[in-house]
């Protein structure tokens, strides 16, 4: 499902000369599940990824908000509590790994503004989306509960990294309100509200698309734009396109290298 | 045979011990009821108690309304709260504690659908070491066959567009070291019942 936003992460940094190197048989962290079921395990799963990276020498970067708070989290807990670290390292044990730590967790959009920076991202762009306005959303797990890099409710590394592909990033006041997450499973219609007033707020401030950081904000946004036009009568049809594939754009890629055709609703022609 | 009161007292102390062990578990103690989480909570309608008043029942020892209480099982992990709770309180991990209490009591039933969603997607994640959400929506529609009718025009819309595929249900490939996360299960029930 998020084809997209993996082959335009992979096309982008390939065209930075950043050398990615897929996790070797890396598996699911459990999103939030498993810390409602057994924190324990929640922190395993997370710590065997990073064990694996770790064996490798290597940090570790993911695209994903979900992914980036459950490392984060086990990192951290690993950290400051040295019998939770005993623990987990016994269980590693018995499937012949170990972690000690040393592993720094990264997010795309944190890497491409902090350590790849504006100058090195400006020298790409060969065809700048001007006069295009985006609204970036960050959702909720980038910034919270660590925010390392950015603003805990106001982040603006995505604002910045949008001027420098020549776009417009414009100024809403939802950027980081919750897109409803795994709700969108569970109660589709408290989330369609949530989905609506994003929509709305991002297309009143003059937004042409909703640029996404994460999987599933962007999977919400996109997927259920149907479900509230109809549930509140109006007719909402705004692109919502991982922040990678406008980056892509700008560097002059082609639709076919970052995903483009796969959106649901395309961007405008002047762009693409 | 425990008595009821027993039972009570068991998980009052489990409560307390659990509360010990997550990070800034004892900070509910400096809560000012302020109720800034409340009103920062993009889903806090949907709750009875909400967490300001979850907090409230917790720190006076009224555990079975906090058990009871759908509040933990409708939040969606945005973590609002927790940034801005002004006395430090981890509130979101404090939801996830109640929801694993609530499991261990056995007292509370969410209703939301929380409980197959969350089971469907550990046995994607048991079984296969990652989730595929062909498989995933394939299970939870198993579940609950009404649904199906509508996520059938999306589902369309979406293989058209070839962001899903047959054939990823079908094919049922799992990371190469499964066994890491048979025997990482097994470990950590050991402990448990141990």
């Amino acid at each position: 499902m998020q084809k997209p936003y993996d082959i335009s992460t992979r096309a982008i940094m390939k065209h930075l000369g950043a050398d990615l190197v897929e996790l070797e048989d890396w598996n699911c962290c459990g999103a939030t599940f498993y810390h409602s079921v057994d924190e324990l395990q929640a922190l395993v799963l997370s710590a065997r990824n990073l064990a694996l990276a770790e064996r490798m020498g290597n940090n570790l970067l993911t695209i994903c908000n979900a992914c980036y708070t459950n490392l984060l989290k086990t990192n951290m807990y690993l950290k400051k509590n040295a019998n939770l670290n005993k623990t987990v390292n016994e269980i590693l044990e018995k499937i012949g790994l170990s972690y000690h730590g040393s592993v720094k967790v990264r997010h795309i959009l944190e890497v491409l503004v902090n350590d790849v920076g504006e100058q090195s991202i400006k020298e790409k762009v060969i065809s700048p989306l001007k006069d295009f306005k985006v609204a970036p959303y960050y959702g909720c797990q980038i910034v919270r509960p660590f925010h390392i890099f950015d603003d805990p409710e106001f982040p603006t590394s995505m604002d910045r990294l949008i001027s420098w592909i020549g776009a417009t990033a414009v100024s809403y006041p939802l950027k980081t309100k919750c897109c409803g997450g795994m709700l969108s499973f569970l109660n589709k219609e408290a989330c369609l509200g949530l989905i609506k007033d994003l929509l709305q707020s991002a297309v009143k401030s003059g937004a042409e698309c909703i640029a996404t950081c994460c999987p599933l904000c962007q999977t919400n946004l996109e997927m259920f734009q149907e479900d509230v036009n109809k549930k509140y009568n109006i007719q909402l049809s705004i692109p919502i396109v991982p922040f990678t594939q406008l980056i892509g754009l700008a560097f002059g890629l082609s639709p076919d290298e970052i995903g483009l055709k796969a959106m649901l609703v395309p961007l405008k022609k002047k762009i693409t | 045979m425990r008595t009821k009161k027993q039972e009570g007292l068991m998980l009052e102390q489990a409560f307390k011990d659990d509360l010990r062990t997550i990070l800034d578990g004892n900070k509910i103690e400096a809560c000012l009821q302020c109720g800034t989480c409340t009103a920062s909570c993009p889903v806090s309608y949907l709750m009875d108690y909400g967490p300001r008043k979850l907090v409230a029942l917790c720190r006076n020892g009224m555990l079975e309304e906090v058990l009871r209480s759908n509040t933990p099982w409708m939040c969606v992990s945005c973590y609002l709260c927790t940034t801005r709770c002004p006395a430090g309180i981890r509130i979101t991990d404090l939801l996830y504690e109640i929801k694993r209490l609530a499991k261990k009591s056995g007292i509370n039933q969410p209703t939301n659908g929380y409980e197959v969603l969350s089971e469907k997607f550990i046995e994607q994640v048991e079984k296969y070491g990652r989730v595929n959400e062909m498989r995933l929506t394939m299970s939870l529609i198993l579940k609950n066959l009404s649904r199906m009718f509508d996520t059938v025009p999306l589902g369309l819309k979406l293989l058209r567009k070839g962001r899903i595929s047959l054939t990823s249900i079908i094919k049922s490939e799992s990371i190469k070291n499964i066994k890491d996360l048979t025997q990482i299960s097994e470990r950590i029930k050991l402990r448990g019942s141990g």
